[in-house]
């Protein structure tokens, strides 16, 4: 598996649309949402959890109409499909992947980003911890609406269409924890549910792509 | 495809899934559906008259409050469609029967429908009794349309693939995976209200349901919008088995 | 070692492909599997192999069963398809690289199996260009090399002469040869005259003509459906 995980970070790193790219998508996405509202210090402070939640969902949910499908064009989803390893751990492989090329630079960077939208310093650590714990349940949850979408054409708006409603218990969680901290409440609990949340995908996820994968490779 | 074990020794082996036969459900609800079709029908312009007509005990909304009457029995059938459509494909991927796909498949529109009539009743009970349209701190309107997008993404899924065997069953994946999530948003979003210090949007719990003059004619519509599902379902499943028998023909002669 | 494939049938969606399946690959065998375009020459490699289910029957290697032990079964199998499963953006020894990890090829043996096949399969000298930037028809070799990876006994090919030049159609058909010499079978779907020795060829049409016709719910016991004319209200 790690295999896997490693083949699909290199090509991530290696081409365009990799890692890059979709970071420079993450910064780009905050900064418009930044550029669109009031330059007012307060308004800004409020919108920046939420602008840097939207990137990150943004940033994973562009790169995911890829994960299945280049394998698939190319013949390689059928022969990791005849590998030794059960599917389910090849998904989990290909998000981990998809994670460390979205999920994890987004979360790495945000704390820079909620700097610049002059967010209060509780507020920008709970937000980092919230997309650390919480990043993972979007690049699985993320896998099975690929793997669902994977013999359509043209598939990346119906992905998106069945994705985003997935994503957004996280990212209300998300929006949650940081206001609680900005407020100075405990963000403890909403933060844990985020953890709940990813722990529960990361059980449930790859059997559901896997499953999908199966009926589309079929 | 599955088997037809029980095509035509139902009547030896009384079993309930017989009718997931497409040949048993067409002859049986071909029977059933001119009855229940006028009853469907009278229930609810029963039930809708009454909530019309009904002289209401005095409340702080007034005439307004009757919006209650399509508002509530909608967000209901919304609601308890999607949990439907999910023991459909439960079934459907378990015991491998395409009419109960055929189920899940049919009842999505109807299911998106109700749900879309309770977000725009919703709104305009919302808009004169609290100033606002919609408000993104309620979870109740926040979990009702995620679920709407559920649906949509649902239909569009279905939509999007030509085989039919394999449409059925990513859609099934989709639909008992998305619950998860569904239900998720629910609990997820009232959360969020424990933070976002504001009145609740929720006005029909409470007092209002003891008052038979609001009970009785609330019922009945809940009554009527059972039957009315029950009737487009078995429409659209029957259209859809035509469908499908169509396409089979076709094949079959090459 | 054999590969013994009994009353195998497929069904693509409502539509039947064939049935009836019936024959035995011997160790040291190549058999050939013709039959014209969409006869279901690929549908039956890719269920040999493992990848769809079959609707009836069974195939065995050696003593494995696809049907009840199917994890087993495919450790024996190795599958070259259509599509070559190379990236464009990775070189060929990376690829191979790659592959062979992922199946469990020994660590230690890893970097030689890897240029081994490369030797044979005349890969050396582009060996690390990407594969975006080869010829269809190195990009065949090196989709094919990652039979020489794999170790495995049976090998279904589909068309693998296709894209290759003369030269490496010898060069491929060497290979097959020394795999069977070494006790190994190969099923290899084909259009064109085969390089090898044919010993046995199994023709599509014998098994799409035996096909019994589908068992289609919403086919089956219909007849009176469209006699039905109770009006909807």
């Amino acid at each position: 598996m790690r295999a896997l995980f490693l083949r699909d970070l290199r090509l991530a790193l290696r081409l365009g649309g990799g890692a890059g790219l979709s970071l420079s998508f993450f910064f780009i996405v905050a900064a418009v949402i930044g550029f669109s509202v009031e330059p007012d210090p307060k308004l800004l402070a409020q919108v920046g959890p939420g602008a840097v939640l939207i990137a990150t969902a943004l940033a994973a949910l562009i790169s995911l109409d890829r994960l299945f499908q280049a394998d698939f064009e190319d013949g390689s989803l059928e022969q990791i499909a005849l590998g030794p390893a059960p599917l389910e751990a090849a998904v989990l492989s290909k998000a981990a992947a998809h994670w460390a090329t979205t999920g994890l630079p987004a979360t790495l960077c945000a704390p820079l980003l909620a700097q610049m939208f002059q967010v209060p310093d509780a507020a920008t650590l709970t937000l980092t911890l919230a997309l650390a714990v919480g990043a993972p349940a979007l690049s699985l949850t993320g896998a099975v609406g690929a793997a669902l979408t994977l013999g359509v054409r043209r598939g990346g708006l119906l992905l998106s269409v069945i994705v985003a409603p997935m994503f957004s218990p996280t990212l209300i969680l998300g929006a949650v924890a940081a206001r609680a901290a900005a407020l100075q409440l405990d963000p403890s609990s909403a933060l844990l549910l985020l953890a709940a949340i990813t722990i529960g995908a990361l059980a449930i996820a790859p059997f559901a792509a896997a499953a999908a994968l199966r009926i589309n490779v079929n | 495809m599955a088997q037809n074990s029980t095509a035509d020794d139902g009547s030896a082996r009384p079993s309930i899934w017989r009718f997931a036969n497409p040949h048993e459900f067409m002859r049986l609800t071909g029977r059933l559906l001119p009855w229940i079709t006028p009853l469907a029908i009278v229930t609810l312009v029963v039930g809708l008259l009454w909530a019309l007509l009904a002289e209401l005990p005095p409340h702080p909304q007034g005439e307004r409050v009757r919006i209650m009457f399509i508002h509530v029995p909608a967000a209901m059938m919304g609601i308890n469609i999607y949990a439907m459509m999910i023991v459909a494909s439960l079934i459907g991927l378990i015991r491998r029967h395409p009419v109960s796909h055929l189920a899940a498949k049919a009842a999505a529109p109807i299911g998106a429908v109700y749900m879309l009539a309770a977000l725009v009743s919703g709104a305009f009970w919302g808009a004169p009794t609290w100033g606002a349209w919609w408000d993104f701190g309620d979870a109740r309107l926040m979990a009702a349309l995620i679920l709407f997008f559920f649906y949509l993404g649902y239909i569009a899924l279905w939509n999007a693939i030509e085989d039919p065997t394999s449409a059925s069953e990513l859609a099934a994946v989709l639909c008992l995976f998305g619950s998860i999530f569904a239900f998720l948003a629910r609990y997820v979003s009232a959360f969020w209200n424990t933070l976002h210090q504001k009145t609740s949007l929720s006005a029909i719990d409470g007092k209002e349901l003891v008052d038979d003059a609001i009970f009785v004619p609330l019922m009945v519509l809940f009554v009527a919008n059972y039957l009315v599902f029950f009737v487009l379902l078995m429409i659209s499943m029957r259209t859809e088995i035509r469908a499908r028998r169509v396409q089979a023909l076709r094949v079959a002669e090459g | 070692m054999r590969l013994e494939v009994k009353d195998l049938a497929a069904f693509r969606g409502d539509r039947r492909i064939f049935a009836g399946v019936s024959f035995v690959i011997e160790p040291g065998v190549a058999a050939t599997l013709r039959g014209p375009n969409g006869s279901g020459k690929t549908t039956l490699l890719r269920a040999l192999a493992g990848l769809s289910r079959p609707a009836a029957g069974d195939a065995v290697a050696a003593d494995a069963s696809l049907q009840q032990e199917r994890d087993l079964y495919q450790e024996r199998i190795a599958y070259a398809g259509h599509a070559d499963a190379v990236k464009p953006a990775m070189t060929p020894r990376e690829a191979l690289r790659f592959w062979g990890d992922y199946f469990d090829t020994p660590r230690a043996e890893l970097d030689e199996r890897v240029e081994a096949a490369l030797t044979q399969f005349e890969l050396t000298d582009f060996a690390d260009r990407p594969a975006g930037r080869l010829s269809a028809g190195q990009r065949r070799r090196t989709g094919l090399a990652r039979l020489l990876l794999l170790e495995r006994p049976i090998w279904l090919l589909d068309e693998p002469f296709n894209a290759l030049d003369a030269n490496a159609v010898d060069a491929l058909a060497r290979i097959i040869q020394s795999h069977l010499n070494a006790g190994g079978a190969a099923l290899l779907a084909l259009h064109g005259p085969s390089p090898l020795r044919e010993d046995a060829t199994f023709n599509m049409t014998d098994f799409t003509a035996v096909a019994p016709p589908a068992s289609d719910p919403f086919l089956d016991g219909f007849d009176d459906v469209f006699a039905q004319t109770e009006p909807l209200p």
